[in-house]
Order: structure tokens, then C-alpha cells, then sequence
């Protein structure tokens, strides 16, 4: 009986601590993850947004995204419906801009601006950097708290992250990314008070020469229950973009 | 049964002291799967990028809305004391010659109505045309339906050749808001043709640097399509850090002597943005421009600054004259400041700002309770709103998801330090399907009678409007 007692008390310790504690590797997934997701190739894409709201029914988006990491840059560019079509959002360096077409004019955004008013964030759309924005979750003696866990048939390490900076859309993530490429699966995001605001589901990526790019992406609202939208990337091409892509005319000019 | 009650323990400790892997309410196994979680490139749909952006195209869009408006008036004001005490006082002869000017000036301010009520329904209606190679065409045109009919004035010659004032009135009005044509030399020029409107300045409300659109920003409905300055635009980028603009306002006037020149240097400073500007037309002296947009924490800073050498300033006199004055060195400068926050865990849920404007040009007195002077104002065509005396400022607060999703509820603020008069304004937007808006206001003017926002007598204004896009 006693044996029985210890081997429970030994269960018991064991079941208070993470699933599985790896120290210090929270910072070398989330570098191996930036690497895997940076495209050191200019693309474009078209990109199909359905968005769902609770009693409005759905809304379709299209988009033409073009993406240089090598400076970070992008564009994304409404070219439906015709409402919103010449709205726009391009990234250069450190800074972000929306063009908006009523009032002809460019305005500094945050990464944490919506994309066509959907649930959809600027920061999803740029080169990813994790390591520059979140610091993880860390133990009483500090090292990293990190978990082994399975979605679906894929096994993940799980981790949480902290925004080092106030421009980011939400505080705190739980990220699940794949053991064996690191790409995330699924993202948690949480506000300051640590209310469930959203999930982010990568449910496809495609090969990019030799880098990873999601084509499927979907954003379950959890404090708008209901709200939810639907991100497809199609068209991707590889021809080298013109520098003036991602200037402020050309982006005006596409515009109405 | 002590094997349980560890068992039980164990579990319930287990799931206390690892919420964050609590079970996951989506059904992971039918999301995520190894299969197909790859896409081949060459296995997605193959409709490229160019072909939408740079195919031909012929595209129709636009909004439709209908806006009504209730405004009280006030007892007594200004405008109601001119016609009162001059326009009556007129000899019959100057009165029936001038009795259209008269009309319609008493038909836009409402002068001798009580309290008003008008309505209007209006289609904006965009054209966007498209060749290749961005080459494009794009005119914005608003048809407006005035039920209760308006009076336009036009002049015409009788049998004797006189020159005569025709007023006709009308229940349908076309307004051409931009039409213009868009070219590119070789992607490296970015030129625009015609009638067209141009961010010049970047303040909220005011623009001091903004001496080509002639359509100044209406405090009422900020957000509003502009009507364009005819000209010849040229945009010359220089990646994003430096962009060079010129513009040449070809005016109302087959005249070169009426056009203005205008040129712009913006350049890029880390997240800071910084342009120096200048503005010139035949007679008047130049005047130069400098804004910034800047950040600092989660403040959004800009600020405006328009200076001249010399302006030649126009002011009524109480004897029906204008005294021409010539002031040296006239600044006008803006400061806005804007910051959003979270509150209740939605991101930037409240948004406050505020703007405060000098206009060294300005009147520091109020003429607004000297009916005379306000008489030759108008009559001299010398007063432009807000942008009449020295001291402005303007604040505005959104608070986003009132209550409901779908709601948001804004409050602002304009006022007239010198006079210590202003309007606020409440108001509601509320969004219950896709491109259809409802929004409700409630405005009202303070201050004295006799002030620049109380000189028309109105006072409080109820509006709805309902919008469609499509």
C-alpha cells in the first residue's frame, strides 16, 4: 500500500508540471520558424476572404498581396467588392500605411490595423518576428515553459508568448507549431485581462523555394461568438516585383 | 476506494494546474492532418496577380443615401437682424435689383424660418476605367433629388441686351466631384489630369498648409468625398523614403495668370514623416508648408505649419467698406494629437484626439454682432468657415462596439476661441448588415448670439442618414 501511495504522490508531482518541460528552446523554434516562413523571393498572390459575422451572414474580400522580405515589405491591395476596392495597406521597413480611397489620403497604422475591416490582421502579413516582438513564457527559475502536444495526427510543441511591445494586436499568444518544420498550426491570442479573443487556425501552407507560406487560414473570433473568417491564397507567382510596387503612387493609383 | 480518491485528486489537480491544455473545443483531428496539409505550388489555382491588376477593365460603384436634417432656431441672431434692420432699409430701386442675391442668401441660411427641416437623397456614383500599364480614367459624380426643390441663379440678357439675374428652381442637382485621367512615365512619373482631390497637409481638420482644394473638410461629416481643384498632378517616388510632388491648379479661369504652382518634398525619417512645401500664383507672394506625422508611445502626432512673407488681408468696416491692409509674416500652424486604447479587451475601442489651429491672419474680435460688418463680409465674399479668426480648436472621441457589436458612438467638438462660440456634436453609426450604415447625429452651436457659430441662428440639429454601398 505504501508502494501504491508513492507511486500516486509520484503521478501527482509529475502531473503538476508540464506535459513535457524543454528549457531554453522556445527562442530556437521561434528562429527556426521565422526562418522556415521567411520567403527570400518576391511574390504575389491573389487572396480570397470570406467573412462570416453572426446575424449578417457572409462577405466575400478579394485582395492581391505582394511580399518582398528581403526589404519587408508588402502590399495588399481590395480589388472586391467594389466598395472597398483601391483600400489599401502597404508595409515598408518599420512603418505601415492604409490608403483610403474616400478621403484620398495615407495614415501611419499599427500592425495591429484590420484588413478590410475583417477580423484579419496587418501582422499576419508580414515576415514573421516573433523573436523581435515576444519573449516566452518563462519558470520561477527561468527557463522556458514548453509542451509537447498533438493536433489532429501532427505532433506540436505548444508554448505561450508575451509581447515585448505595445504594437502588437494582442499581448499574449499560445502557439502550437509543428515538431518537425516548426510551422505554426494554431495561435490563441489573448487581451490584457486574459479574456480568449481569437484563434487562428494555418490549416495549409505551400513550398515557396524551400520556404513556407500559409495558403489557408482561419480566424475564429472567441469574444464575438459567431464571427469568423476564412483566408485563401491562390495565384501565387514568382516573377520579381518592380521596386515601385511599393511606393505610395502606385498604390494610389490603384485606388478608385 | 483510496485508489479513487487519488485517482480523482490527481485528475483535478491535473486540470487546475494546466488550464492551457484543457481539451480544445474544435475537433482537431478533422482540421489538422498530414494529408494535403502541403499544397503544391503548381496545385493552387493559377490566375495570376497581373492579370487583375493590370487588365482592362470597366468598373461602376458608389453609395446611395438619404439625409435629413431637423434644426431649431434661435430666437434672435445676426443674419435675422441684417434683414431686419438693412436689407428692409434698402431703397426699392437697389432692393429689386439685388432681390436674387437676396433670395439666396436668405434661402441658404434659412433667414425668417422658425425652426427647418430638409431633405435630400443623393447617388455618389464611381467610374473607374482601366487600360494596362496603370494607364486609367475615374469620375466621381454625385446626382442629388431635393424634394422640397432649390433655386439656382443664372444670368441671362432681355430683349434690350440688359444683363438680368434668372432664378429657376430646381429638384435635381449634378455635381462632378473629380474626373481625371492617370498615366505614368515609364512607372518612374506618376501624372494626374483633371479635376481631382489632393492630401496636402496631414492635421485632422485643419490644413493650413492646404492651399489647393478648394473643398475645405466639413466638421459635420468629416469623412465626406470632396469636390476636386482642376489641375495637372506629377508624383515622383524615390522608393518610399522620399516622394516629390508638383501641382499645377489651372484655376476656374481661362486666364494663365490665375494658375498656381505647387510643389511638395516628403521625406522619411524612421517612422517619422516630414514635408516641406510651397505654393505660388501670379500677385501673391509664395508661401512655404512644412508637416510632420510622428508617433511617440501611443500618441499620433501632427502638426502643420504655413508661412508667408507678406498676405494682403481684407476687412469689413461698419459703413459698408473694406479696409486693405497688408500684414508681414503671417504663420498659420496646426497641432493634432490622437491616441487609441483598449478597453474591455477590444483592441483600440476608444480613440481620442484633439487639434488646435492659429491663424495669425485671423480676426481677434468678434464681427459677428456687427450686422454691418457681417453684411460687407458676405457681400465681399471674405469669409471662410473656420478659418476666420485667430483661435480654433476641435476634439473628437469613438468609442467602438457600444454596447453592441456593431455600433459606434462619437462625440466631437469645434469652437471659435476668439468668440467663444463652437458646435458639438453626438453622434451614433450603427452597421446592421454589409454596406448598409445608419448614423444619427445631434449637433448643437454654443455661445452668444451673434458669434460665428451662432450667426446663423441655428441651434440644435437632428440628422439620419441611411446609406447603402454597393
Amino acid at each position: 500500500m505504501t508502494h501504491l501511495r508513492l507511486i500516486f504522490i509520484a503521478l501527482f508531482i509529475l502531473s503538476l508540471a508540464p506535459e513535457r518541460s524543454l528549457a531554453g528552446q522556445v527562442q530556437e523554434i521561434l528562429e527556426c520558424l521565422e526562418e522556415s516562413l521567411t520567403v527570400d523571393h518576391d511574390f504575389s498572390a491573389k487572396m480570397v476572404m470570406v467573412e462570416e459575422k453572426a446575424g449578417q451572414g457572409k462577405k466575400k474580400h478579394e485582395l492581391v498581396y505582394y511580399r518582398r522580405d528581403s526589404d519587408d515589405s508588402f502590399l495588399l491591395v481590395a480589388t472586391y467588392p467594389s466598395t472597398k476596392k483601391g483600400n489599401g495597406y502597404l508595409r515598408v521597413g518599420d512603418n505601415f500605411w492604409v490608403y483610403r480611397r474616400n478621403t484620398r489620403s495615407f495614415q501611419h497604422v499599427n500592425r495591429d490595423e484590420s484588413v478590410s475591416g475583417t477580423n484579419m490582421k496587418l501582422e499576419t502579413f508580414e515576415k514573421k518576428k516573433l523573436t523581435e516582438l515576444y519573449r516566452s513564457d518563462k519558470t520561477k527559475n527561468g527557463r522556458d515553459l514548453i509542451y509537447k502536444d498533438r493536433l489532429g495526427d501532427i505532433p506540436v510543441y505548444k508554448f505561450i508568448l508575451y509581447a515585448k511591445v505595445k504594437d502588437v494586436a494582442y499581448p499574449k499568444q499560445i502557439m502550437w507549431v509543428r515538431r518537425d518544420n516548426f510551422l505554426p498550426l494554431k495561435i490563441e491570442y489573448f487581451s490584457v485581462s486574459g479574456t480568449h479573443m481569437l484563434t487562428s487556425l494555418y490549416l495549409k501552407y505551400t513550398k515557396i523555394k524551400g520556404r513556407y507560406f500559409w495558403i489557408k487560414l482561419l480566424n475564429i473570433d472567441e469574444f464575438e461568438k459567431g464571427n469568423k473568417t476564412v483566408a485563401d491564397i491562390s495565384g501565387i507567382s514568382l516573377a520579381p516585383l518592380d521596386d515601385v510596387i511599393f511606393t505610395k503612387p502606385y498604390l494610389e493609383n490603384l485606388s478608385n | 476506494m483510496k485508489f479513487r480518491v487519488y485517482l480523482l485528486i490527481v485528475l483535478m489537480l491535473h486540470g487546475f494546474a494546466n488550464p492551457c491544455l484543457s481539451r480544445d473545443d474544435l475537433d482537431m483531428d478533422n482540421l489538422f492532418s498530414n494529408d494535403g496539409f502541403i499544397i503544391q505550388i503548381d496545385d493552387l489555382e493559377n490566375e495570376s496577380v497581373m492579370s487583375i491588376i493590370n487588365g482592362r477593365s470597366v468598373n461602376f460603384s458608389g453609395s446611395l443615401y438619404n439625409k435629413s436634417r431637423y434644426t431649431t432656431k434661435r430666437s434672435d441672431y445676426t443674419l435675422k437682424t441684417i434683414f431686419v434692420d438693412y436689407v428692409s432699409q434698402l431703397p426699392e430701386s437697389f432692393r429689386e435689383q439685388n432681390q436674387a442675391d437676396i433670395d439666396k442668401f436668405k434661402e441658404t441660411y434659412h433667414i425668417g424660418d422658425d425652426d427647418w427641416f430638409t431633405s435630400t437623397m443623393t447617388a455618389n456614383l464611381l467610374f473607374d476605367i482601366r487600360l494596362v500599364d496603370n494607364v486609367r480614367g475615374f469620375m466621381n459624380l454625385d446626382a442629388i433629388y431635393y424634394p422640397y426643390g432649390f433655386s439656382e441663379y443664372h444670368l441671362a440678357r432681355d430683349e434690350n441686351q440688359k444683363i438680368l439675374e434668372i432664378e429657376e428652381e430646381k429638384d435635381t442637382d449634378l455635381i462632378l466631384k473629380e474626373i481625371f485621367i492617370d498615366a505614368n512615365i515609364n512607372k518612374k512619373v506618376f501624372l494626374r489630369g483633371g479635376k481631382q482631390v489632393l492630401q496636402w497637409g496631414r492635421g485632422f481638420f485643419f490644413n493650413p498648409t492646404d492651399l489647393i482644394n478648394i473643398e475645405k473638410k466639413r466638421f459635420l461629416d468629416m469623412d465626406a468625398n470632396r469636390e476636386g481643384t482642376y489641375g495637372l498632378k506629377a508624383h515622383v517616388p524615390f522608393g518610399i523614403k522620399y516622394n516629390v510632388y508638383g501641382f499645377i491648379d489651372l484655376g476656374t479661369e481661362e486666364d494663365t495668370d490665375y494658375f498656381a504652382y505647387a510643389g511638395k518634398f516628403e521625406f522619411l525619417l524612421d517612422k517619422t514623416e516630414i514635408s516641406l512645401s510651397s505654393w505660388k500664383k501670379k500677385g501673391v507672394d509664395p508661401i512655404f508648408g512644412f508637416d510632420i506625422s510622428t508617433r511617440w508611445e501611443n500618441i499620433d502626432i501632427l502638426g502643420e505649419l504655413s508661412l508667408t512673407s507678406k498676405e494682403t488681408v481684407l476687412r469689413p468696416n461698419n459703413d459698408f467698406t473694406v479696409t486693405e491692409t497688408e500684414d508681414r509674416w503671417v504663420p498659420r500652424y496646426s497641432l493634432a494629437l490622437m491616441t487609441s486604447f483598449d478597453f474591455m479587451d477590444i483592441n483600440d475601442r476608444i480613440t481620442l484626439g484633439s487639434e488646435l489651429y492659429y491663424n495669425h491672419a485671423g480676426y481677434s474680435e468678434n464681427i459677428f454682432d456687427d450686422p454691418a460688418k457681417v453684411l460687407t463680409l458676405f457681400a465681399n465674399d471674405l469669409y471662410t468657415m473656420h478659418n476666420h479668426s485667430v483661435y480654433y480648436a476641435m476634439f473628437f472621441a469613438e468609442y467602438k462596439e457600444f454596447f453592441i457589436n456593431d455600433l459606434t458612438f462619437c462625440l466631437s467638438g469645434l469652437g471659435n476661441y476668439t468668440d467663444k462660440s463652437g458646435i458639438g456634436m453626438a453622434q451614433l453609426k450603427y452597421t446592421p448588415l454589409y454596406d448598409f450604415t445608419l448614423e444619427c447625429s445631434l449637433s448643437s452651436t454654443f455661445g452668444d448670439d451673434g458669434a460665428e457659430f451662432t450667426f446663423t441662428g441655428d441651434e440644435v440639429s437632428i440628422e439620419v442618414v441611411a446609406k447603402i454601398l454597393f
